[in-house]
This record gives structure tokens, C-alpha cells and sequence, in this order.
């Protein structure tokens, strides 16, 4: 397995969405006044935070990193999994403190949703960092039946750009996702056709599969 | 005579679409393609889309790829109208482009009804991502991303075979078959 890059190209909520329920240590090279920063997750969650293979302790600090990491994203990443996951603390979570620092944090253009991509409410369990809170009680509703960048801006009194920072952090927080196979709202219905017939499925996957036999394979 | 099949293949620049269908296709591929202007790693990168086919069992497959620069976003959505499928293909040694083609995917997707796979390709590299990681980036099911090698055409025919077993399997949700 390999889980790795150069740290501008992601945010760390995305990799923990990687890391998933894993266990290992997030090394983030370079990443914090060139230093090196270890998250140690447990389960798929930041238990311990190192800086130079010394642990920090206190909160101001750990806060600090969290916002340098979150805002200057220097460096390179690199996950290294645990082959024995060891016992997690059920007390010790830093996920929440970190999502909160990202909520703020500016994103590269290139990396915001499309203007025009549809999103639909997702996990509206999940929890809502304090700094987005106002803005997902706005547009919650507005998301009900989906609704992309270009669309609220219309309706609402954000412009696009903010709105494409929205979702972006909305995403992050898994609160929403892209409207699979949807035809936009304000599109006339698309006419129907139908679906390949299965018999031709079969036929397709019968000649694929004769050209791998003849392959050897 | 039968009417041809829409095949996509999309993605960011760099990532294979122009490999995937020169390496299966029947017929010489009409490659659109120009001197980059931006240092994205190679010479030459499509500037309209890729053009081949490949006939299975006398049914005539036209494959399309797409060009992968923000700029010709209206072409995603045209090509993939329509089409049997799509097959979205991300490097696995580039993780710089992980983003841009989530961004592909969510806004084709989200617009147009297509069923679709995600392909990681060079597989055969030492350092790469693997595709259940790829999965989880996109916040896919594993089963939906698959590793190949672009080079290889017994790896191109692996991915289409298990894009038709995935799409067009009985029990596959609605959202993942085409248009009824």
C-alpha cells in the first residue's frame, strides 16, 4: 500500500477519508516550519500529534500546528500502516479539533468543486464545524432536492466563488456529495432511451473474454 | 446494421486516456492532440478528443477521450450523453491530480446519467496508489475502481469487462445503469 504526495495537493481531511478506520502514523514531512510532524491514528483517529518524533502536548500547540499545516499545506505526506493496530483510547480524538482549524481554511482554485456540479445532502448526522454552522442552516434546505455553485448563487446572496469554498468544505465534512446520474434541476427531461438490452452485455462480455482466452490468460 | 456504442474515457491530463484507446482500438486512433503549452509532463496533450473503435461480437464500440484541461468541460458533458459508459482513469503515481479528476467525475456524474468505473493506472510502477486508497479518496465502493496498465491490452480488456460486470449486473443499483 502506498499513501503518498506532496501535501499542497491535499487537505488532511481528505486523507484521513483515506486512512479511513486504519491504523498507523501520518508523516507530514517539511510540513511545520520545515519540521516533521507525526499524527499517530489509531482506528482512524488522531490520537497523539509529534513534531520531530517529540509528542506535543498542549493544546495552544497542537492548535498551531493544526493551523500551519492547515494553511500553508508545505511539504510531503506519507502514511505508514500499523500491522497490528494497537488498542485506541476511547477518549483521545483530535479529528474534531483538526476539522474545525480546516473548516477556515482558503482552498486552491483548482481544487474547488466545479460551479456547476450538483450536490445533494449526504451524512446531515455528521457534525457541523462551529465556523460553517451558519451557512449550512442557510443552505441545507436550499441542497434538499440538489443544487450546484451557479445555482444558489442565483437564489441566494453568496457569490459562486464562495459558494464552489462551501461545498468544498461541506464535502470535507461529509455532509454533502455530488448528485449521481441526476439531469440538472433546470434542465428539460432528457429523452428516454433505452438500456442495452442484456443480451448484449453478454455478447460484448463474451468476445472481451474470448480475447483474453486467446491471450493465454 | 447495428447502431455503434458510446464508449468515454475521461480524466486529467497525463493520466492515460489517449494509451487506454490506442491500446485496444481496432483502427488507428485519430488523436487529436497539440504542443501543451503548460509543463504538464509530456510534449504533446489532446486538444478536442481521441477517436477509435473497437467491434465486439459485430457490435461496433466508438471510444472517445476526452481532453483533460478545465476548458473543455463542455465536452465532458456532450461525449458522456448518451454513452453505454464511462470510465474515468487517474494516474496512481500522480497524486497532484487526485483532486481535478474527483472534480471531473462529480461534475459529469452529477449531470449526466452514465454508468462509470474509475481505472488507476500504472499499476506497474513500484510507488503507486492502490485502488481501494483511490476509492476511498472519491468515496466510492472498492468495487468501483479498478487498477490497470494502459499499456497493456489484456489489462485495457480486463477494466471494460469488469466496467459490464459492475454496470449492467442484475442486481447493480439503478443509479449505475443507464437510462431506462
Amino acid at each position: 500500500m502506498a499513501i503518498f504526495g506532496d501535501f499542497q495537493d491535499h487537505a488532511l481531511t481528505d486523507l484521513l477519508k483515506v486512512i479511513g478506520s486504519r491504523s498507523g502514523a501520518l508523516f507530514l514531512h517539511s510540513a511545520y516550519h520545515r519540521r516533521t510532524i507525526e499524527l499517530s491514528v489509531q482506528q482512524g483517529h488522531i490520537e497523539a500529534v509529534y513534531l520531530d518524533g517529540f509528542p506535543v502536548a498542549s493544546d495552544p500547540q497542537r492548535h498551531d500546528i493544526f493551523h500551519t499545516l492547515v494553511v500553508q499545506r508545505e511539504g510531503t505526506f506519507e502514511f505508514k500502516e500499523h500491522p497490528q493496530p494497537q488498542p485506541r483510547s476511547p477518549i483521545t480524538t483530535l479529528n474534531a479539533s483538526l476539522q474545525a482549524v480546516a473548516a477556515t481554511a482558503l482552498v486552491p482554485e483548482e481544487q474547488l468543486p466545479h460551479a456547476e456540479t450538483v450536490y445533494v445532502l449526504h451524512n446531515v448526522q455528521a457534525a457541523v464545524p462551529s465556523s460553517l454552522a451558519d451557512s449550512w442552516n442557510e443552505l441545507r434546505p436550499l441542497l434538499a432536492d440538489g443544487g450546484s455553485a451557479r445555482q444558489l448563487a442565483a437564489r441566494t446572496p453568496h457569490d459562486e466563488q464562495h459558494l464552489r469554498w462551501l461545498f468544498y468544505q461541506f464535502r470535507a465534512s461529509d455532509l454533502i456529495a455530488s448528485k449521481r446520474t441526476a439531469a440538472p434541476p433546470d434542465a428539460a427531461p432528457a429523452p428516454a432511451s433505452p438500456s442495452p438490452a442484456p443480451q448484449l452485455i453478454h455478447r460484448l462480455l463474451g468476445a472481451l473474454r474470448r480475447f483474453r482466452g486467446a491471450s493465454g490468460t | 446494421m447495428t447502431v455503434p456504442l458510446k464508449f468515454v474515457v475521461a480524466g486529467p491530463v497525463g493520466a492515460g486516456k489517449t494509451t487506454f484507446i490506442q491500446t485496444v482500438s481496432d483502427t488507428p486512433v485519430i488523436a487529436t492532440e497539440a504542443q501543451s503549452s503548460e509543463d504538464i509532463g509530456k510534449d504533446l496533450t489532446t486538444v478536442a478528443f481521441d477517436f477509435g473503435t473497437l467491434t465486439l461480437d459485430g457490435q461496433l464500440l466508438h471510444l472517445y477521450g476526452t481532453p483533460g484541461q478545465d476548458r473543455f468541460d463542455f465536452m465532458w458533458e456532450i461525449l458522456c450523453e448518451g454513452a453505454l459508459g464511462l470510465t474515468l482513469l487517474v494516474a496512481g503515481t500522480r497524486p497532484q491530480d487526485f483532486a481535478h479528476a474527483r472534480k471531473i467525475l462529480e461534475f459529469i456524474t452529477s449531470r449526466v446519467a452514465v454508468p462509470f468505473i474509475v481505472g488507476v493506472t500504472r499499476q506497474d510502477h513500484p510507488q503507486v496508489w492502490q485502488p481501494h486508497d483511490i476509492a476511498a479518496y472519491f468515496g466510492l465502493p472498492p468495487n468501483q475502481v479498478v487498477g490497470l496498465n494502459a499499456t497493456d491490452p489484456e489489462s485495457v480488456r480486463t477494466t471494460l469487462i469488469h466496467f459490464l460486470e459492475h454496470a449492467f449486473r442484475p442486481s447493480a443499483p439503478l443509479a449505475l445503469r443507464t437510462k431506462e
